[in-house]
Protein backbone atom coordinates (compact mmCIF):
# COMPACT_ATOMS: atom_id res chain seq x y z
CA UNK A 1 0.00 0.00 0.00
CA UNK A 2 1.68 2.87 -1.15
CA UNK A 3 1.73 5.75 1.08
CA UNK A 4 -0.08 8.95 0.19
CA UNK A 5 2.36 11.44 -1.40
CA UNK A 6 2.01 14.34 0.64
CA UNK A 7 4.78 17.54 -1.39
CA UNK A 8 3.43 19.56 -4.03
CA UNK A 9 2.63 18.56 -7.84
CA UNK A 10 3.91 20.02 -10.71
CA UNK A 11 1.36 23.03 -12.04
CA UNK A 12 1.48 20.67 -15.40
CA UNK A 13 0.61 23.75 -17.97
CA UNK A 14 -0.85 22.47 -21.41
CA UNK A 15 2.21 23.70 -22.80
CA UNK A 16 3.87 21.39 -20.68
CA UNK A 17 2.56 18.47 -21.22
CA UNK A 18 4.81 16.44 -23.63
CA UNK A 19 7.42 17.19 -20.63
CA UNK A 20 5.40 14.88 -18.02
CA UNK A 21 4.44 12.46 -20.33
CA UNK A 22 7.56 11.81 -21.25
CA UNK A 23 8.76 11.69 -17.94
CA UNK A 24 6.16 9.18 -17.26
CA UNK A 25 7.89 7.08 -19.56
CA UNK A 26 11.13 7.93 -18.02
CA UNK A 27 12.64 9.90 -21.08
CA UNK A 28 13.91 13.63 -20.54
CA UNK A 29 12.36 15.56 -23.56
CA UNK A 30 13.03 19.41 -23.96
CA UNK A 31 11.83 21.67 -27.28
CA UNK A 32 14.25 21.92 -29.78
CA UNK A 33 14.42 24.82 -32.87
CA UNK A 34 14.80 22.29 -35.92
CA UNK A 35 16.12 26.08 -37.73
CA UNK A 36 18.98 26.26 -35.82
CA UNK A 37 18.91 23.34 -33.22
CA UNK A 38 19.08 25.11 -30.19
CA UNK A 39 17.16 23.29 -27.39
CA UNK A 40 14.62 25.34 -24.94
CA UNK A 41 13.10 24.36 -21.47
CA UNK A 42 10.47 24.64 -20.49
CA UNK A 43 9.08 25.71 -24.32
CA UNK A 44 9.19 28.94 -25.30
CA UNK A 45 9.98 30.11 -29.03
CA UNK A 46 13.42 30.33 -29.99
CA UNK A 47 14.89 33.23 -29.59
CA UNK A 48 17.52 33.09 -32.68
CA UNK A 49 15.11 32.24 -35.51
CA UNK A 50 12.45 34.50 -37.23
CA UNK A 51 11.02 31.08 -38.74
CA UNK A 52 11.45 28.93 -35.96
CA UNK A 53 10.42 25.21 -35.83
CA UNK A 54 9.79 24.04 -32.27
CA UNK A 55 9.49 20.15 -31.58
CA UNK A 56 10.01 18.00 -28.48
CA UNK A 57 13.08 15.91 -28.66
CA UNK A 58 14.46 13.01 -26.22
CA UNK A 59 17.58 14.60 -24.42
CA UNK A 60 20.49 12.50 -23.20
CA UNK A 61 19.48 13.11 -19.46
CA UNK A 62 23.35 14.28 -18.64
CA UNK A 63 24.22 17.88 -17.53
CA UNK A 64 26.17 19.22 -14.41
CA UNK A 65 25.56 21.01 -11.24
CA UNK A 66 25.38 24.75 -12.34
CA UNK A 67 24.03 25.66 -8.67
CA UNK A 68 22.43 24.58 -5.70
CA UNK A 69 20.95 25.60 -2.30
CA UNK A 70 20.56 23.45 0.96
CA UNK A 71 17.31 23.85 2.93
CA UNK A 72 17.56 24.10 6.58
CA UNK A 73 14.27 26.11 7.30
CA UNK A 74 10.71 23.96 6.47
CA UNK A 75 8.41 25.93 4.11
CA UNK A 76 6.38 22.62 4.10
CA UNK A 77 5.49 19.99 5.75
CA UNK A 78 6.15 17.57 4.08
CA UNK A 79 9.41 18.10 3.31
CA UNK A 80 10.42 18.12 7.31
CA UNK A 81 12.34 14.27 6.77
CA UNK A 82 14.18 15.62 4.22
CA UNK A 83 15.84 18.59 6.54
CA UNK A 84 18.46 19.54 5.26
CA UNK A 85 17.65 18.96 1.65
CA UNK A 86 18.90 20.33 -1.99
CA UNK A 87 17.17 22.04 -4.44
CA UNK A 88 19.38 22.90 -7.54
CA UNK A 89 20.05 23.96 -11.21
CA UNK A 90 20.89 21.67 -13.26
CA UNK A 91 22.75 22.29 -16.64
CA UNK A 92 21.63 19.86 -19.45
CA UNK A 93 24.20 19.04 -22.00
CA UNK A 94 22.09 19.65 -24.53
CA UNK A 95 21.46 23.64 -22.97
CA UNK A 96 19.00 24.26 -20.66
CA UNK A 97 19.16 24.94 -16.72
CA UNK A 98 16.62 22.87 -15.08
CA UNK A 99 15.41 23.40 -11.12
CA UNK A 100 15.70 19.43 -9.86
CA UNK A 101 16.88 18.23 -6.85
CA UNK A 102 20.10 16.08 -6.37
CA UNK A 103 20.02 12.33 -5.27
CA UNK A 104 22.00 9.52 -4.06
CA UNK A 105 24.59 12.41 -2.76
CA UNK A 106 25.01 13.88 0.01
CA UNK A 107 24.91 17.83 0.34
CA UNK A 108 28.34 17.99 1.55
CA UNK A 109 29.72 16.71 -1.78
CA UNK A 110 27.57 18.85 -4.07
CA UNK A 111 30.15 20.74 -6.26
CA UNK A 112 29.69 22.98 -9.07
CA UNK A 113 30.67 21.52 -12.57
CA UNK A 114 30.08 18.20 -11.40
CA UNK A 115 28.48 15.52 -13.83
CA UNK A 116 24.95 14.64 -13.08
CA UNK A 117 22.41 11.95 -15.23
CA UNK A 118 18.54 12.19 -14.85
CA UNK A 119 16.74 9.59 -12.19
CA UNK A 120 13.11 9.42 -12.23
CA UNK A 121 10.76 9.41 -9.37
CA UNK A 122 7.21 7.95 -9.49
CA UNK A 123 6.21 9.85 -7.30
CA UNK A 124 1.83 9.06 -7.88
CA UNK A 125 0.25 7.28 -10.76
CA UNK A 126 0.08 10.04 -12.72
CA UNK A 127 3.18 12.25 -11.85
CA UNK A 128 7.00 11.23 -12.25
CA UNK A 129 9.41 13.30 -11.37
CA UNK A 130 12.92 14.18 -13.23
CA UNK A 131 15.64 14.37 -10.49
CA UNK A 132 19.59 13.82 -11.04
CA UNK A 133 22.50 11.88 -9.14
CA UNK A 134 26.25 11.87 -9.55
CA UNK A 135 27.59 10.24 -12.76
CA UNK B 1 12.90 64.78 -25.07
CA UNK B 2 15.09 64.04 -22.32
CA UNK B 3 13.47 64.00 -18.80
CA UNK B 4 15.91 65.04 -16.92
CA UNK B 5 15.29 66.76 -13.60
CA UNK B 6 11.65 67.43 -15.26
CA UNK B 7 9.57 65.28 -12.28
CA UNK B 8 10.66 65.92 -8.74
CA UNK B 9 9.20 63.96 -5.36
CA UNK B 10 7.68 66.47 -3.28
CA UNK B 11 6.09 64.30 -0.50
CA UNK B 12 7.31 61.59 1.49
CA UNK B 13 5.16 59.57 4.12
CA UNK B 14 7.30 57.06 6.38
CA UNK B 15 4.66 55.36 9.08
CA UNK B 16 6.03 53.55 12.15
CA UNK B 17 7.73 50.52 10.67
CA UNK B 18 8.33 47.26 12.85
CA UNK B 19 5.79 45.43 15.02
CA UNK B 20 2.70 47.28 14.69
CA UNK B 21 -0.04 44.96 15.25
CA UNK B 22 -3.54 46.43 14.61
CA UNK B 23 -3.08 47.91 11.63
CA UNK B 24 -3.99 46.38 7.84
CA UNK B 25 -1.95 46.59 4.94
CA UNK B 26 -4.52 49.19 3.26
CA UNK B 27 -4.41 51.48 6.95
CA UNK B 28 -0.75 52.04 6.65
CA UNK B 29 -1.54 52.89 3.29
CA UNK B 30 -3.90 55.23 4.05
CA UNK B 31 -1.26 56.80 7.05
CA UNK B 32 2.04 56.94 4.65
CA UNK B 33 -0.52 58.54 1.38
CA UNK B 34 -2.19 60.96 3.92
CA UNK B 35 1.66 61.91 5.62
CA UNK B 36 3.28 62.17 2.26
CA UNK B 37 0.24 64.90 0.91
CA UNK B 38 0.95 66.85 4.35
CA UNK B 39 4.59 66.43 3.68
CA UNK B 40 3.87 68.32 0.20
CA UNK B 41 2.39 70.93 1.75
CA UNK B 42 -0.43 69.97 -0.71
CA UNK B 43 -4.04 69.10 -0.24
CA UNK B 44 -5.84 65.77 -0.74
CA UNK B 45 -7.95 67.20 -3.83
CA UNK B 46 -4.51 67.88 -5.10
CA UNK B 47 -3.78 64.26 -5.56
CA UNK B 48 -5.34 62.84 -8.90
CA UNK B 49 -3.08 59.71 -9.93
CA UNK B 50 -2.43 57.20 -7.34
CA UNK B 51 -0.19 53.83 -7.51
CA UNK B 52 -0.15 51.05 -5.03
CA UNK B 53 2.30 47.87 -4.60
CA UNK B 54 0.07 45.38 -5.07
CA UNK B 55 0.90 42.52 -1.98
CA UNK B 56 1.42 38.63 -2.77
CA UNK B 57 -1.57 37.64 -0.63
CA UNK B 58 -4.09 40.15 0.36
CA UNK B 59 -5.98 42.37 -1.96
CA UNK B 60 -8.24 45.53 -2.32
CA UNK B 61 -5.31 48.44 -1.92
CA UNK B 62 -7.30 49.90 -4.71
CA UNK B 63 -9.92 50.98 -1.70
CA UNK B 64 -7.21 53.05 -0.16
CA UNK B 65 -8.40 56.81 -2.92
CA UNK B 66 -11.81 56.51 -0.83
CA UNK B 67 -10.44 55.25 2.72
CA UNK B 68 -7.87 58.03 2.52
CA UNK B 69 -10.23 61.11 0.14
CA UNK B 70 -8.17 61.59 -2.71
CA UNK B 71 -9.96 61.96 -6.48
CA UNK B 72 -7.74 59.99 -8.57
CA UNK B 73 -8.14 59.32 -11.92
CA UNK B 74 -6.29 56.24 -12.14
CA UNK B 75 -5.74 53.73 -9.55
CA UNK B 76 -3.20 51.24 -10.72
CA UNK B 77 -1.66 48.12 -9.42
CA UNK B 78 1.59 47.54 -9.95
CA UNK B 79 3.84 44.39 -8.39
CA UNK B 80 7.74 43.85 -9.40
CA UNK B 81 8.53 43.02 -5.85
CA UNK B 82 11.53 45.40 -4.34
CA UNK B 83 11.67 47.01 -8.02
CA UNK B 84 7.84 48.44 -7.58
CA UNK B 85 9.19 52.15 -6.11
CA UNK B 86 11.08 52.92 -8.53
CA UNK B 87 9.31 51.49 -11.43
CA UNK B 88 5.83 52.91 -10.60
CA UNK B 89 7.72 56.38 -10.20
CA UNK B 90 8.44 56.15 -14.45
CA UNK B 91 4.74 55.12 -14.74
CA UNK B 92 4.11 58.00 -12.66
CA UNK B 93 6.00 60.22 -14.91
CA UNK B 94 4.94 59.00 -17.96
CA UNK B 95 0.90 59.50 -16.79
CA UNK B 96 1.68 63.40 -15.81
CA UNK B 97 3.69 63.62 -18.87
CA UNK B 98 0.87 61.77 -20.83
CA UNK B 99 -1.59 64.75 -19.31
CA UNK B 100 -3.28 61.94 -17.01
CA UNK B 101 -2.69 63.75 -13.68
CA UNK B 102 -0.60 66.33 -11.94
CA UNK B 103 0.04 64.77 -8.54
CA UNK B 104 0.57 61.21 -8.41
CA UNK B 105 0.95 59.70 -4.94
CA UNK B 106 2.60 55.90 -4.98
CA UNK B 107 2.37 53.75 -1.96
CA UNK B 108 3.47 50.69 -0.21
CA UNK B 109 1.81 48.68 2.94
CA UNK B 110 2.23 45.76 4.64
CA UNK B 111 1.60 44.13 7.83
CA UNK B 112 3.50 40.77 7.34
CA UNK B 113 5.31 40.82 10.79
CA UNK B 114 1.57 40.97 12.59
CA UNK B 115 0.44 38.42 10.01
CA UNK B 116 3.68 36.12 10.90
CA UNK B 117 4.18 35.67 7.15
CA UNK B 118 6.52 32.89 6.41
CA UNK B 119 7.43 34.34 2.47
CA UNK B 120 7.96 31.65 -0.17
CA UNK B 121 5.68 29.02 2.06
CA UNK B 122 2.65 28.25 0.07
CA UNK B 123 -1.01 26.41 0.77
CA UNK B 124 -0.43 22.84 1.82
CA UNK B 125 -2.19 21.21 -0.87
CA UNK B 126 -1.28 23.92 -3.94
CA UNK B 127 0.18 23.02 -6.83
CA UNK B 128 3.52 23.87 -7.93
CA UNK B 129 6.04 23.17 -10.07
CA UNK B 130 9.21 25.17 -7.80
CA UNK B 131 7.94 23.51 -4.57
CA UNK B 132 7.61 20.13 -6.76
CA UNK B 133 11.35 20.22 -5.82
CA UNK B 134 10.95 21.41 -2.46
CA UNK B 135 11.98 25.01 -4.03
CA UNK B 136 10.07 28.01 -1.64
CA UNK B 137 10.78 31.80 -2.17
CA UNK B 138 12.96 34.11 -2.57
CA UNK B 139 15.53 33.35 -0.01
CA UNK B 140 16.08 30.06 -1.69
CA UNK B 141 16.16 31.77 -5.19
CA UNK B 142 18.89 34.05 -3.73
CA UNK B 143 20.83 31.33 -2.46
CA UNK B 144 21.19 29.86 -6.05
CA UNK B 145 22.89 32.85 -6.50
CA UNK B 146 25.19 33.27 -3.79
CA UNK B 147 26.23 29.74 -3.93
CA UNK B 148 27.61 30.01 -7.63
CA UNK B 149 29.20 33.19 -6.38
CA UNK B 150 31.13 31.50 -3.91
CA UNK B 151 31.82 28.48 -5.78
CA UNK B 152 33.33 30.99 -8.75
CA UNK B 153 35.03 33.66 -6.90
CA UNK B 154 35.93 32.70 -3.70
CA UNK B 155 32.80 34.56 -1.70
CA UNK B 156 32.62 33.95 2.11
CA UNK B 157 29.87 33.84 3.95
CA UNK B 158 31.46 36.12 6.00
CA UNK B 159 32.33 38.52 3.19
CA UNK B 160 28.39 38.66 2.90
CA UNK B 161 28.40 39.12 6.67
CA UNK B 162 30.36 42.20 6.32
CA UNK B 163 27.06 43.52 4.26
CA UNK B 164 24.64 42.77 7.12
CA UNK B 165 27.42 44.46 9.57
CA UNK B 166 27.49 47.67 7.34
CA UNK B 167 23.64 47.77 7.28
CA UNK B 168 23.24 47.29 11.50
CA UNK B 169 26.08 49.82 12.07
CA UNK B 170 24.11 52.28 10.53
CA UNK B 171 20.69 51.28 11.78
CA UNK B 172 22.00 51.25 15.07
CA UNK B 173 23.10 54.89 15.01
CA UNK B 174 19.35 55.59 13.68
CA UNK B 175 17.01 55.39 16.49
CA UNK B 176 13.65 54.42 14.31
CA UNK B 177 15.57 51.76 12.61
CA UNK B 178 13.53 48.52 13.63
CA UNK B 179 17.48 46.97 14.55
CA UNK B 180 18.44 50.31 16.84
CA UNK B 181 20.18 49.09 19.93
CA UNK B 182 21.10 45.55 18.50
CA UNK B 183 24.25 45.49 17.62
CA UNK B 184 25.87 42.57 15.07
CA UNK B 185 29.12 41.78 14.40
CA UNK B 186 30.71 39.38 12.18
CA UNK B 187 30.59 36.46 14.54
CA UNK B 188 26.84 37.15 15.57
CA UNK B 189 26.52 36.89 11.70
CA UNK B 190 28.32 33.33 11.52
CA UNK B 191 26.31 32.13 14.42
CA UNK B 192 22.98 32.95 13.36
CA UNK B 193 20.99 30.05 11.75
CA UNK B 194 21.34 28.51 8.49
CA UNK B 195 17.96 29.50 6.52
CA UNK B 196 18.95 28.35 2.86
CA UNK B 197 22.47 28.01 3.03
CA UNK B 198 24.47 29.70 2.13
CA UNK B 199 22.51 32.42 3.26
CA UNK B 200 21.78 32.70 7.56
CA UNK B 201 19.39 34.31 9.25
CA UNK B 202 21.38 37.66 9.31
CA UNK B 203 21.71 37.68 5.80
CA UNK B 204 18.11 37.71 5.15
CA UNK B 205 16.00 41.03 5.02
CA UNK B 206 13.65 42.09 8.34
CA UNK B 207 9.77 41.46 7.92
CA UNK B 208 7.80 44.41 8.84
CA UNK B 209 4.33 46.47 9.20
CA UNK B 210 4.19 49.43 7.57
CA UNK B 211 3.48 51.70 5.01
CA UNK B 212 5.86 54.32 2.78
CA UNK B 213 4.31 57.04 0.43
CA UNK B 214 5.31 59.62 -2.11
CA UNK B 215 4.04 61.95 -3.81
CA UNK B 216 5.18 62.98 -7.55
CA UNK B 217 4.99 65.58 -9.90
CA UNK B 218 6.60 68.14 -12.38
CA UNK B 219 9.70 70.36 -11.43
CA UNK B 220 8.00 73.31 -12.14
CA UNK B 221 4.75 72.48 -10.24
CA UNK B 222 7.66 71.49 -7.33
CA UNK B 223 9.12 74.69 -7.16
CA UNK B 224 6.22 76.35 -6.39
CA UNK B 225 5.85 74.53 -3.21
CA UNK B 226 7.25 74.59 0.22
CA UNK B 227 9.85 72.50 0.17
CA UNK B 228 12.63 71.90 -2.02
CA UNK B 229 12.10 69.56 -4.60
CA UNK B 230 14.01 66.10 -5.02
CA UNK B 231 14.30 65.62 -8.62
CA UNK B 232 14.34 62.64 -10.53
CA UNK B 233 17.49 63.11 -12.34
CA UNK B 234 17.89 59.64 -14.33
CA UNK B 235 15.46 56.76 -14.41
CA UNK B 236 16.07 53.33 -15.90
CA UNK B 237 15.02 49.50 -15.98
CA UNK B 238 16.43 45.86 -16.94
CA UNK B 239 15.34 42.69 -16.27
CA UNK B 240 17.06 39.70 -15.82
CA UNK B 241 15.61 37.51 -18.43
CA UNK B 242 17.99 39.32 -20.72
CA UNK B 243 20.93 37.56 -18.31
CA UNK B 244 18.50 34.13 -18.94
CA UNK B 245 19.55 34.21 -22.93
CA UNK B 246 23.27 33.50 -21.68
CA UNK B 247 22.63 31.41 -18.63
CA UNK B 248 24.04 33.96 -16.75
CA UNK B 249 20.76 34.75 -14.63
CA UNK B 250 22.16 33.27 -11.39
CA UNK B 251 25.72 35.41 -11.87
CA UNK B 252 24.64 38.60 -12.57
CA UNK B 253 21.61 41.26 -12.13
CA UNK B 254 21.30 42.95 -15.47
CA UNK B 255 21.92 45.82 -14.07
CA UNK B 256 23.89 47.17 -16.69
CA UNK B 257 20.47 47.90 -18.92
CA UNK B 258 19.05 49.63 -16.46
CA UNK B 259 22.09 51.69 -15.14
CA UNK B 260 22.87 52.97 -18.84
CA UNK B 261 19.33 54.74 -19.02
CA UNK B 262 19.63 56.33 -15.53
CA UNK B 263 22.58 57.73 -15.65
CA UNK B 264 22.43 58.72 -19.26
CA UNK B 265 19.56 60.76 -18.46
CA UNK B 266 21.11 62.28 -15.49
CA UNK B 267 24.09 63.14 -17.01
CA UNK B 268 26.48 61.43 -14.65
CA UNK B 269 28.79 58.93 -13.91
CA UNK B 270 29.80 56.42 -10.94
CA UNK B 271 31.79 58.89 -9.35
CA UNK B 272 29.22 61.55 -9.27
CA UNK B 273 27.40 59.03 -6.28
CA UNK B 274 27.30 60.65 -3.23
CA UNK B 275 25.44 57.91 -1.45
CA UNK B 276 23.86 54.69 -2.86
CA UNK B 277 20.28 52.96 -1.55
CA UNK B 278 21.00 49.67 -3.10
CA UNK B 279 17.95 47.61 -2.63
CA UNK B 280 18.80 44.75 -0.33
CA UNK B 281 16.17 41.91 -0.05
CA UNK B 282 19.65 39.43 1.12
CA UNK B 283 23.52 40.38 1.36
CA UNK B 284 24.07 38.61 -1.56
CA UNK B 285 21.80 41.24 -3.96
CA UNK B 286 23.96 43.82 -2.60
CA UNK B 287 27.16 42.30 -3.65
CA UNK B 288 25.95 41.44 -7.37
CA UNK B 289 24.50 44.97 -7.23
CA UNK B 290 28.02 46.36 -6.25
CA UNK B 291 29.38 44.70 -8.92
CA UNK B 292 26.89 45.57 -11.73
CA UNK B 293 27.10 49.27 -10.92
CA UNK B 294 30.79 48.98 -11.38
CA UNK B 295 31.73 50.28 -7.72
CA UNK B 296 33.77 47.13 -7.63
CA UNK B 297 34.94 44.59 -10.45
CA UNK B 298 32.57 41.49 -11.11
CA UNK B 299 33.78 38.54 -8.93
CA UNK B 300 35.58 40.56 -6.27
CA UNK B 301 32.43 41.90 -4.09
CA UNK B 302 33.68 39.87 -1.40
CA UNK B 303 36.77 41.70 -0.75
CA UNK B 304 35.30 45.34 -1.42
CA UNK B 305 32.69 44.92 1.23
CA UNK B 306 35.29 43.03 3.81
CA UNK B 307 38.01 46.07 3.53
CA UNK B 308 35.10 48.21 4.36
CA UNK B 309 34.19 50.13 1.22
CA UNK B 310 30.78 50.51 1.87
CA UNK B 311 30.62 51.86 5.20
CA UNK B 312 29.99 55.32 6.14
CA UNK B 313 33.15 57.36 5.58
CA UNK B 314 33.88 55.18 2.78
CA UNK B 315 34.43 54.71 -1.30
CA UNK B 316 30.44 54.61 -1.27
CA UNK B 317 28.30 54.87 1.84
CA UNK B 318 25.42 52.18 1.17
CA UNK B 319 22.16 51.87 2.95
CA UNK B 320 22.53 54.49 5.58
CA UNK B 321 19.98 53.60 6.97
CA UNK B 322 20.10 50.64 7.72
CA UNK B 323 18.12 49.12 4.77
CA UNK B 324 15.88 45.97 4.54
CA UNK B 325 18.41 44.18 6.30
CA UNK B 326 18.28 46.55 9.13
CA UNK B 327 16.37 49.42 9.16
CA UNK B 328 12.79 47.93 7.88
CA UNK B 329 11.39 45.85 5.04
CA UNK B 330 9.37 48.54 3.39
CA UNK B 331 10.62 46.55 -0.12
CA UNK B 332 11.96 49.16 -2.67
CA UNK B 333 10.74 52.13 -1.05
CA UNK B 334 13.35 51.65 1.82
CA UNK B 335 16.29 52.98 -0.41
CA UNK B 336 13.91 55.31 -1.88
CA UNK B 337 12.55 57.07 1.34
CA UNK B 338 16.40 57.29 3.07
CA UNK B 339 17.81 58.27 -0.08
CA UNK B 340 15.26 61.60 0.14
CA UNK B 341 16.08 61.59 3.52
CA UNK B 342 19.83 61.87 2.95
CA UNK B 343 19.53 64.49 -0.09
CA UNK B 344 17.25 66.78 2.57
CA UNK B 345 20.22 66.58 5.08
CA UNK B 346 17.39 64.58 7.39
CA UNK B 347 19.55 60.97 7.86
CA UNK B 348 20.62 62.24 11.77
CA UNK B 349 23.72 60.33 12.71
CA UNK B 350 24.42 59.05 9.75
CA UNK B 351 23.74 61.86 7.35
CA UNK B 352 26.18 61.61 4.23
CA UNK B 353 28.12 65.04 3.98
CA UNK B 354 27.28 67.09 1.46
CA UNK B 355 25.07 64.46 -0.20
CA UNK B 356 23.81 65.73 -3.21
CA UNK B 357 23.49 62.80 -5.99
CA UNK B 358 21.95 59.79 -4.78
CA UNK B 359 21.91 56.21 -6.38
CA UNK B 360 18.57 54.44 -5.82
CA UNK B 361 17.82 50.54 -6.94
CA UNK B 362 14.96 47.86 -6.97
CA UNK B 363 15.14 44.51 -7.22
CA UNK B 364 12.33 41.86 -7.18
CA UNK B 365 9.44 40.81 -9.04
CA UNK B 366 8.39 37.19 -10.05
CA UNK B 367 11.78 35.23 -9.82
CA UNK B 368 9.83 31.84 -11.33
CA UNK B 369 12.74 30.45 -9.42
CA UNK B 370 15.14 31.86 -11.94
CA UNK B 371 16.39 34.85 -10.57
CA UNK B 372 13.94 36.48 -13.21
CA UNK B 373 13.76 39.42 -11.62
CA UNK B 374 13.57 43.01 -12.45
CA UNK B 375 15.81 45.83 -11.77
CA UNK B 376 15.15 49.52 -11.50
CA UNK B 377 17.50 52.50 -11.06
CA UNK B 378 16.51 56.34 -10.23
CA UNK B 379 19.09 59.13 -9.82
CA UNK B 380 17.89 61.41 -7.72
CA UNK B 381 19.30 64.98 -7.06
CA UNK B 382 19.07 67.54 -3.96
CA UNK B 383 16.95 70.76 -5.15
Amino acid sequence: MVEEYKKPLPEMDEELQSFWDACKTHELRVQQCHTCGTCYYPSSICSNCDDPKMEWVKVSGKGKLHTYTIFHQLYHPAFKDDIPYNAAIIELDEGPLLLSNVVQCKNEDLKLGMPLEVTFEDVTEDVTLPKFKPV
Amino acid sequence: MSLHDKYSIVGLGVTPQGKVPGVSANGFRVQAIDMAIKDAGLRRQDVDGYIWQSDYVEGGGGRVPWQVGISPRFIWSFQTGGATAVSAMAAAMGAIEAGLANYVAVVFGDNAASKRRLVGAIGESARSTTAAFGMFGPAAEHALAATRHMQLYGTTSRQLGAIAVAARENANKRPNAMMHGKPMTIEDHQNSRMVVEPLRLFDCCLVTDGGIAYVITTSERANALKRAPIYVSGIGTGHNVNEAYTKSQFTRLDVTSSKERAFQMAGIELKDVDVAELYDCFTITVLLQLEGYGFCNEGEGGPFVEAGSIGLDSKIPVNTGGGNLSWAYGQGFTPLAEAIRQLRGEGGATQVKNAEIALVSGHGGTGSGNMHFSHATAILRRG
